[in-house]
């Protein structure tokens, strides 16, 4: 996906929060401490500290392996935590009653539902399983509209493709209108016009005060987050905003300098040396420089303003998001593997 | 109040998910209805209409002598055995009658005595030597009645053989106490007459007489006594002939001397001769009425006759039908149940359950319900089929039929949900499903009788559902009986529900507690 045609502008106000306590607990849907999960020997995820917001959208990004999942069961209460402690919605999640999961929606990462029953059943078990009152058609029918599955209700769920059946489920999690949802990878296997719709919908469910906690491995989806927490084997790296996070992925914002002619050697020395270019910057070819910078408003004008000084032509000079795959590579590529951390 | 009534609602919302969601996913799987219902009625209804339930039809080769005494009665002796034994022949070589048998040319090889009647005499058995090469049991404890029933044949036939020629020696006999009588007779005439010359004569051929009745009657005293006798008792019918025969030597040796009366009064004379002419007259009907009966039936007097006080008579269908439904109930509700849970736990649904607000219970509950129906309704064909399909017999009341259908699908989907909460993979489940149904055959009544098991194996009958189904089953249908018998076995079979259910429970919860 071009991140150039995403709305970056998260609803939160732009900061760098701090990785430990980004938000204040009081506010939090979910507020876990020190969590720690091992399987025998194997540590699948260890001292995980963090806030989740309400009615926001948290993104839990990370490779395969990384443990978001038993993240997820940890919180849902699938899974006790080995050590540490964790509130959702206020409570431990062990101790929840029949109430309070009723406010919760959760999609596991495998298609869960019956192969041998329709849509239509399939969602309706899904409605009954949480206890909505019979007169519940309405609402199915306006969830399998938006999952756009109303001309497929009547086929049998194991005669639809796989990203239907991910459609189905993402609308069995969300028929009951839960506050808190916990989303495991729910755009796996679906394509990316579908995708952009699932977050636009999260985005609305956001803007009604729910809470989505959704882990993905299209590290480029973070930019549909408010906040992202970045997940390598088994720890927690950090917990941001995107810009945020780009923002500590290459040390500032980043601007690219296109000239019409050459950037000679000299120029390009000389923008080195400016008091707000970070060290890191790179030449793209000899008429493009990529410049990380303080912050990008500021320093968009004041680089125009110089190369007029200095007699560059100049093309373009803009502020440049890299994708979060870049993004991603650059966060944890200098982190100690599992093996060299233990 | 509201939150109450809302959350009772809730309740049955969550039971009945499950309810719509097994009943669709059974029926929309025609193939495991076909697997679990129709294939096996269909096993039952050709073991109904291909069961033999006539004896076995033995191939038989006879080994005798060419101057075996036998050997002009083995055909004779092969009649007696009536369909039991096919008469293959009659050879001289045992050995070559053994190749036959090795060969499975015949199930039989009899080798006739030799010196039968010597060995009679020198009382020994003659013994008729039975060749078979079955290995399984029960066919050499049919091969062992067989050779039983033939000894008993042959030996019934001898004695009616003989039976029949006492009868015919008893005719010179009954001719004898007819002389006996018709003299005694004339002897009191001429007492009566006073004609004590001429009673003289008759008196001797009276003694004659009886002297060759004596020798006559020798030979068959025991079996013409055996027939006198009013107890059954041999014994006391000789004792009783032994004293008529005593008696009219006695009274005819007392007659030795008649003394010549001045008077002619022989009235003392005449008493003793009319009692020797009645004694001979009763022996005469006696010996009459001996011979007036069939040889068979001296030589083998008593008979039995079996008259069963439970129902009309049952064929082999009819016996195994009920024992199959409760069979076939278990092992449906069982395999339903083991392989529910498991894959709900494979395919992840489990965990989705864990999180939403389903309690345990109410979704131990909806699969209960749901597979109640889905039995019953699949039991209520199969029952119609047995019924009117194989005819077989309903005796007792109905209700007491539907109560342990219920009670035998309660405890086999505990079971089921046990093994299925037990279970790593649909596999495993299926495998332990089988283990129950192939333990259910051997020791649950269907082909055994349990009072063939050992007690401790008894054990094992009676942890099964469907010991107590079948022997309800059978009370109900075939005999119309409902007793204290049966309504122990009810609430045992209940008891296990109950158990079960319980454990299935306190399973669910552990697997679907936090891990």
């Amino acid at each position: 996906m071009n991140p150039a045609t995403i709305d970056t502008s998260p609803s939160l106000p732009r900061v760098i929060p701090d990785e430990t306590a980004p938000f204040d607990d009081n506010n939090a849907a979910i507020a876990a401490k020190n969590l720690t999960r091992t399987y025998g020997e194997q540590t699948a995820v260890e001292d995980l500290t963090m806030t989740v917001p309400s009615a926001s959208i948290f993104g839990f990004i990370g490779p395969s392996g990384a443990g978001k999942t038993t993240t997820i069961r940890m919180l849902t209460g699938i899974h006790r935590p080995t050590s540490g402690s964790v509130t959702v919605l206020g409570q431990n999640p062990a101790q929840f009653n029949q109430e309070m999961r009723a406010r919760l929606g959760y999609l596991p990462q495998l298609f869960t539902l019956y192969p041998e029953l329709t849509v239509w059943e399939n969602l309706n078990f899904a409605a009954s399983l949480y206890g909505m009152p019979l007169r519940r058609g309405k609402r199915m029918n306006e969830i399998l509209d938006f999952v756009e599955l109303s001309d497929d209700r009547g086929k049998l769920a194991r005669d639809i493709s796989g990203g239907m059946q991910r459609r189905l489920s993402l609308a069995a999690t969300l028929v009951h209108e839960p506050d808190l949802l916990f989303l495991d990878e729910p755009t796996a296997g679906v394509d990316p016009v579908l995708r952009r719709k699932f977050w636009d919908h999260f985005r609305a469910l956001r803007e009604e005060g729910k809470t989505l906690f959704v882990t993905t491995q299209y590290v480029s989806e973070a930019n549909y987050c408010d906040l992202v927490g970045v997940l390598h084997e088994g720890r927690l790296l950090m917990v941001d905003t995107p810009d945020g996070l780009r923002y500590r992925a290459y040390g500032g914002d980043i601007v690219d300098l296109v000239a019409t002619e050459r950037i000679t050697y000299q120029n390009r020395q000389a923008l080195a040396q400016l008091e707000y270019v970070r060290r890191g910057s790179q030449p793209v070819n000899e008429k493009h420089m990529r410049l990380i910078v303080d912050d990008a408003g500021p320093a968009v004008m004041a680089l125009a303003a110089w190369c007029e000084e200095r007699g560059i032509d100049v093309e373009t000079v803009e502020e440049f998001q890299p994708p979060f795959d870049d993004v991603f590579v650059e966060l944890v590529k200098d982190k100690p593997s599992e093996g060299e951390s233990r | 109040m509201r939150r109450i009534f809302g959350n009772i609602l809730r309740f049955f919302i969550r039971v009945s998910a499950f309810l719509r969601k097994e009943i669709f996913a059974v029926v929309r799987q025609p193939r495991l209805i076909l697997t679990l219902v129709l294939g096996p009625f269909l096993i039952l209804l050709l073991f109904g209409i291909g069961y033999r339930s006539t004896a076995q039809s033995l191939r038989t080769l006879f080994v005798a002598g060419e101057d075996s005494e036998f050997r002009p009665f083995v055909d004779q002796y092969a009649n007696q055995m009536g369909p039991l034994l096919e008469n293959v022949g009659t050879v001289t070589d045992r050995r070559e009658a053994l190749d036959m048998l090795q060969d499975e040319n015949v199930d039989l090889v009899i080798e006739l005595p030799t010196d039968p009647v010597e060995k009679v005499r020198n009382s020994e058995h003659p013994v008729f030597l039975i060749y078979h090469d079955r290995i399984d049991p029960y066919e050499v404890e049919y091969v062992d009645a067989f050779a039983r029933i033939f000894a008993d044949e042959i030996n019934r036939r001898v004695l009616t053989d003989v039976a029949a020629s006492t009868q015919e020696d008893t005719a010179s006999v009954q001719e004898s106490v007819s002389a006996t009588r018709q003299a005694a007779g004339k002897m009191r005439q001429a007492l009566e007459q006073g004609d004590r010359a001429n009673a003289m004569l008759e008196q001797n051929a009276l003694v004659q007489n009886l002297d060759t009745l004596t020798l006559a009657l020798g030979t068959s005293t025991r079996l013409v006594s055996s027939f006198g006798g009013n107890s059954g008792n041999p014994q006391e019918g000789n004792a009783d002939l032994a004293q008529q025969l005593a008696s009219l030597r006695d009274q005819a040796a007392a007659l030795d001397t008649i003394a010549e009366s001045e008077d002619g009064d022989y009235s003392e004379e005449i008493e003793r001769v009319a009692t020797i002419e009645e004694d001979a007259a009763e022996l005469e009907e006696a010996l009459s009425e001996f011979r007036s009966i069939e040889p068979s039936v001296l030589a083998s007097p008593f008979d039995a006759e079996v008259r069963a006080t439970s129902s009309g008579q049952l064929d082999f269908a009819d016996f195994y039908v009920p024992a199959a439904i409760a069979l076939l109930a278990q092992h449906m509700a069982l395999t339903f149940a083991a392989l529910s849970i498991v894959r709900e736990e494979l395919s992840g649904a489990i965990e989705l359950f864990r999180v939403s607000p389903l309690a345990p219970f109410e979704g131990l509950l909806g699969k209960y319900i749901s597979y109640f129906i889905l039995t019953g309704l699949l039991l209520a064909i199969l029952t119609a089929l047995s019924l009117f399909g194989l005819q077989v017999p309903m005796l007792g009341e109905w209700s007491v039929y539907v109560l342990t259908v219920i009670a035998l699908v309660f405890a086999a989907l505990g079971a089921g949900f046990v093994i299925s909460l037990l279970s790593q993979t649909t596999t495993q489940a299926v495998q332990y499903a089988m283990i129950v149904l192939l333990a259910s055959i051997f020791f649950g009544g269907f082909f055994l009788g349990l009072d063939l098991l050992q007690p401790y194996v008894r054990v094992v009958s009676w942890a099964l559902p469907a010991t107590y189904g079948t022997q309800l089953l059978q009370d109900v249908m075939l005999r119309g009986a409902f007793t204290r018998e049966s309504l122990v076995l009810l609430l045992g079979l209940f008891g296990w529900g109950l158990f079960f259910f319980l454990l299935a429970l306190i399973l669910l919860r552990r697997k679907m507690a936090q891990l």
